[in-house]
């Protein structure tokens, strides 16, 4: 890996960094907008984050050190799942970004909040994490499924290989397979970040949290990072989505010219993706928590059907 | 109120030793023994409902307000010789927390009652009884220890998820403890009382004017109901002027219409479906608007005056209610449409939180919640007061309890009380706004149907000092019922059925 | 489904008033005696919380007051009307109002506070025993019509979230303990508001056997919001004056 690589990535790493709490921002905004409300600024998660920096911290009686160490491995998670990921240039993380690795650091990610919403030692958090386990056995099922059809597609489970395959072969490669994935992605990018109808991101009933519900005990500057590593993870799902689904745009050389076209391509369809996803929120109500696993499972056919409809059609 | 029937006194089970007719109530002088048996009779063969239960420490008996629809108003006076009484909960379910209540405020025991804890009081010394008239109100009183024992369920995988006093909304404060199988909840108990300012016993002497004031702050967004029914009871049957009546109806069905919409907006808020909710939410800042500019306050306190009303609605003004209401009608549809048209809405709310009838009838709800459940009752109808008995109105009835019905009720109700305000304003003739009073004596009663349901307040007077005053909030009535409710639903859908409910926290802890 | 688009893309637009139409609402008018009062004192013993003082001047504790208009309805000269301009304030004794004095300056948070809290507040509420129109009221700051969000402002569901806890009621004796574990679990810098006369004074069920008066014995408090209950306009002002926002 050269040195322009390491460069190259780097700065990936910090534009997902930078943009993503604006994407949350401008998601809100949208919401707001259908609500006929003015909304915060889209800039309101950065001061979000900045004033939790610089406010102190609370910890329950029942919490141990690891509850402390947790929002750093979940913003870590997220950062290594960043470098893994195709932005502007397919070539910037060859070698190092693995589906089954990129998949497994969402796995982690998981698994560190679960553990910190258990160790707040509060019943919500632990009601919380329960169900986040319950949402997260069909959708791991479902990514790894999704990715696995572009994988069979394009011959690699390297990501910045997939992207490429799919960036240098044009529309000839569009198959149904590849929208069906796309589908599953979707909902499970829905699901992943606990947004309606699988969540509520703005909700104050305590009783019906998941996502939320484990982060209720933190505070401070733990908060800030829970909160950051979550609006990354957003972040990397519409990174995921476009970028090796659809990832038309992105340059393949180390050119100028071809990377502020990639720049200027991964910011409208992650501005787009954001549309999609604010439109989608507002159009229905939360599902009962019983009723998660039947939509879930259609995604998880949806990507059962794009692998069988790649090797059938 | 319309006088008792006469028929009623004949068909009793046994003649009582006193009786005698107050501004059209009937009232039973018994024993206490007595008690039981009476109004096993009333409730079960008459169909009437336990509306009050209440010790007075003057005469030292049990006052209970019996409701009999179509019969009226029946008061037993049981005559206690000391400090207990056989309880009336083994057979009568709905008298529980007023028992409970009794128990700890007057230090009146009802002997073998199922469940003898506590209920507004926490952490409160045995010997002390709030509203015994040696209790001075302002008396300081140490926390005592002692744990309060809530019911128990064992067994494998059985969770217990204590929820409060303060949650995570802006909602009043309560501790709800569950009892989890996974999600879905065995068995909910609500202990409330965290509210509990101490009313009844601030209200003992206290002069009128203070204590219209308290009572509209009983519970904050029913404070035209309290108000007008504390009214009621201290004019004692006099005649307010017909204006003042005609007004009185319109505050109220304003109250109802800002109420209702508030829940219609909270149920689509708390399944996350957010724009009807802001459409909803944007209606009920136009009423309360609209009762800003029709009387000063955005909650309507401060229309209401023993007597009549205090504040006037001019021709101006009433055409502006007449549009706005008629806007409110039109703007309405579309929230309307968008939650009866989405099967996400309508999955999150049919079937979740089920009151049956009998479970209503035998706990005794009261309000949307009984007539969703299928229970037609309505005070408006049963026992008019103000103008209602000239006002034409349908009362919203659902069979299945579930969240939808206590919905498609509370959207009924609203626009009913457009059309009540409506033909007030049609049927309003100039004239006078309020009479004086006489000084109160003895008993008087209010009985209203508040946003919430039924609301009752009972007051005594003696050598005209408030010696007793006692306040029955819809919402206690129904508090034990959402326990029933909840059952076999799962944990996410409480906050749900909480809001279907709304009931108030502060008006039933008083 | 799609109905929610198509209707919004018809409709209005926007409802959100902008801060300039709630600057033009104003604060909270508490009630004064004009130029006409000759402290006949008739107005004292109508006060059902005994806000009002006439030796000497005329003045009344809008810490007290209910706004209820009782000592108005009293006055035989027709001299009181809700006209003084009573802003929120961050030291309980600039509520009592005095005839002829200056009006109260504006409530300002000390400048650490402004600079972590200036451009983000998370507020958790607290109900200490209010009667719920507070709450009410509250609850209408998130209305499309104030829409407190776009303030940077919001309310937040766990005190370990929160900045300010937003306390209405006279404190109960039964909520004081839930009420201190709320604020203990608080991170700091933390800032502790009453909202509404219960929570200031305590009346009108302050003294009672089952409630205290007012939040300040229990906590220290930061900035006092009159009205009863307060309505959003002026606790939007409140805030953002305290914020140094505006």
């Amino acid at each position: 890996m050269a040195l322009i690589d390491v460069i190259i990535t780097l700065t990936e790493v910090l534009f997902l960094l930078a943009l993503s709490p604006l994407l949350s921002g401008i998601i809100r905004k949208i919401k707001a907008w259908i609500q006929c409300r003015k909304g915060p600024g889209i800039l309101q998660p950065y001061r979000d984050i900045w004033k939790l920096l610089h406010k102190g911290t609370v910890m329950s009686k029942e919490a141990s050190w690891l509850f402390l160490l947790i929002p750093y491995i979940c913003l870590g998670a997220m950062l290594c799942l960043a470098v893994m990921m195709p932005v502007f240039y397919t070539g910037s993380s060859n070698g190092i970004g693995d589906m089954v690795a990129a998949i497994y650091m969402l796995a982690i990610f998981r698994f560190m909040m679960v553990l910190g919403g258990l160790e707040g030692g509060s019943s919500f958090g632990g009601m919380g994490s329960s169900r986040e386990m319950m949402i997260s056995a069909i959708v791991e099922p479902t990514l790894l499924l999704s990715i696995f059809s572009v994988a069979a597609i394009s011959g690699t489970t390297d990501l910045s290989d997939i992207s490429r395959y799919f960036a240098s072969s044009g529309a000839s490669v569009l198959s149904p397979s590849l929208f069906l994935a796309a589908a599953a992605i979707f909902i499970s990018l829905m699901a992943e970040n606990s947004r309606v109808p699988f969540d509520n991101p703005a909700t104050h009933l305590e009783l019906t949290m998941v996502h939320e519900g484990m982060l209720l005990e933190y505070s401070g500057r733990e908060l800030a990072l829970m909160e950051t590593a979550s609006y990354m993870r957003l972040t990397i799902f519409m990174v995921i989505l476009s970028n090796i689904f659809f990832p038309w745009g992105i340059a393949m050389d180390l050119e100028a010219g071809a990377l502020v076209i990639a720049i200027v391509a991964i910011v409208l369809k992650l501005l787009l993706i954001s549309v999609a996803v604010a439109v989608t929120e507002s159009l229905m109500a939360k599902l009962r928590l019983f009723r998660l696993p039947n939509l879930l499972t259609i995604s998880f056919t949806l990507s059962l059907l794009a692998v069988m409809s790649y090797y059938i059609l | 109120m319309r006088p008792y029937d006469i028929e009623l006194l004949d068909s009793l089970p046994f003649p009582p030793s006193k009786y005698e007719e107050r501004q059209g109530r009937l009232h039973l002088m018994v024993q206490e023994d007595q008690v039981r048996p009476l109004l096993s009779f009333l409730i079960k063969k008459e169909d009437g409902e336990l509306s009050n239960l209440y010790h007075l420490p003057s005469g030292n008996c049990i006052m209970a307000l019996v409701v009999v629809p179509r019969r009226g108003v029946i008061v037993i006076e049981g005559a206690l010789e000391g400090t207990t009484y056989p309880s009336l909960t083994i057979e009568l379910p709905s008298a529980h927390w007023y028992e409970r209540e009794m128990m700890e405020m007057s230090g009146i025991v009802p002997l073998d009652h199922p469940n003898m804890r506590p209920l507004h009081l926490h952490d409160w010394p045995k010997n002390e009884h709030p509203l015994s008239p040696s209790f001075p109100s302002d008396r300081e009183v140490p926390l005592v220890g002692g744990t309060y024992h809530y019911r128990k369920v064992e067994g494998e995988g059985i969770m217990e998820v204590p929820v409060g006093p303060v949650h995570a909304g802006v909602i009043e404060p309560g501790h709800f403890r569950f009892s989890t199988a996974g999600e879905p909840i065995i068995n909910l108990e609500v202990r409330l009382g965290f509210v509990h300012r101490g009313v009844e016993k601030s209200m003992e002497g206290c002069p009128l004017p203070r204590a219209l004031r308290l009572t509209e702050r009983i519970s904050g967004d029913n404070g035209v109901a309290h108000s007008m029914a504390f009214c009621q009871a201290v004019e004692m049957g006099t005649d307010v002027p017909e204006r003042a009546k005609m007004l009185r109806c319109i505050y109220s069905e304003m109250e109802r219409i800002y109420n209702h919409l508030g829940d219609i907006g909270g149920m689509a808020t708390d399944v996350a479906f957010a724009v009807p909710a802001a459409a909803a939410a944007t209606l009920r800042e136009r009423m309360l608007r609209l009762n800003h500019d029709l009387t000063g306050h955005r909650l309507l306190w401060g229309t209401m005056v023993p007597g009549g009303v205090a504040k006037d609605i001019d021709a101006e003004r009433s055409d502006h209610l007449q549009n706005a209401l008629v806007d409110l009608g039109l703007s309405f549809d579309p929230i309307e449409d968008t939650l009866f048209n989405s099967p996400s809405f309508l999955d999150r709310v049919e079937t979740t939180g089920t009151l049956s009838l009998s479970q209503a009838k035998d706990l005794r709800a009261t309000g949307p919640v009984a007539r969703a459940s299928g229970w037609d009752r309505d005070a408006r109808r049963d026992f008019p007061y103000a103008a209602y008995a000239r006002m034409g109105f349908q009362v919203q009835v659902q069979r299945e309890g579930d969240v939808l019905s206590r919905l498609r009720v509370k959207i009924g109700e609203m626009r009913e009380s457009m059309s009540i305000v409506k033909q007030c304003l049609d049927l309003m003739q100039d004239g006078e706004l309020r009479v004086e009073v006489p000084v109160p004596d003895g008993m008087g009663v209010g009985l209203v149907e508040s946003p919430r349901g039924e609301l009752v307040h009972c007051v005594h007077f003696e050598n005209g000092k408030m010696i007793r005053y006692k306040v029955r909030d819809p919402s206690f009535c129904n508090w034990p019922t959402m326990e029933k409710a909840v059952l076999g639903n799962i944990v996410p859908d409480f906050p749900l059925i909480n809001k279907s409910y709304n009931l108030s926290y502060a008006g039933n802890d008083l | 489904m799609f109905d929610i688009i198509e209707r919004r893309l018809r409709g209005k637009g926007v409802v959100t008033e902008p801060l300039n139409v709630l600057q033009g609402m104003g604060h909270a008018k508490a009630p004064m005696a004009s130029k006409k009062c000759d402290l006949c004192g008739l107005c004292v013993p109508a006060c059902p919380t005994s806000a009002i003082i006439t030796d000497g001047d005329w003045q009344v504790d809008a810490g007290r007051c209910l706004w209820c208009g009782d000592c108005q309805s009293a006055c035989p000269k027709d001299a009181i009307s809700f006209s003084r301009d009573c802003p929120a304030v961050t030291d309980r004794s600039a509520l009592v109002l005095k005839r002829n004095s200056p009006a109260t300056g504006r409530p300002l948070l000390n400048e650490e506070m402004r600079k972590v809290l200036g451009s983000s507040l998370s507020i958790r509420e607290v109900d200490a025993g209010s009667c719920n129109g507070c709450e009410v009221e509250v609850n209408n700051l998130s209305n499309p019509f104030y829409d407190l969000d776009r303030f940077g402002i919001k309310i937040v569901a766990s005190p370990r979230h929160a900045d300010m806890l937003l306390v209405t009621g006279p404190v109960t004796r039964n909520m004081e303990g839930a009420l201190m574990k709320t604020y203990l679990a608080a991170a700091e810098p933390k800032l502790v508001v009453a909202l509404g006369t219960c929570a200031i004074s305590g009346c009108p069920f302050g003294g009672s056997y089952a409630a205290g008066s007012g939040v300040s014995d229990v906590l220290p408090i930061t900035l006092f919001i009159p009205g009863c209950p307060p309505s959003p306009w002026s606790v939007i002002l409140a805030l953002l004056e305290a914020l140094g926002r505006q």
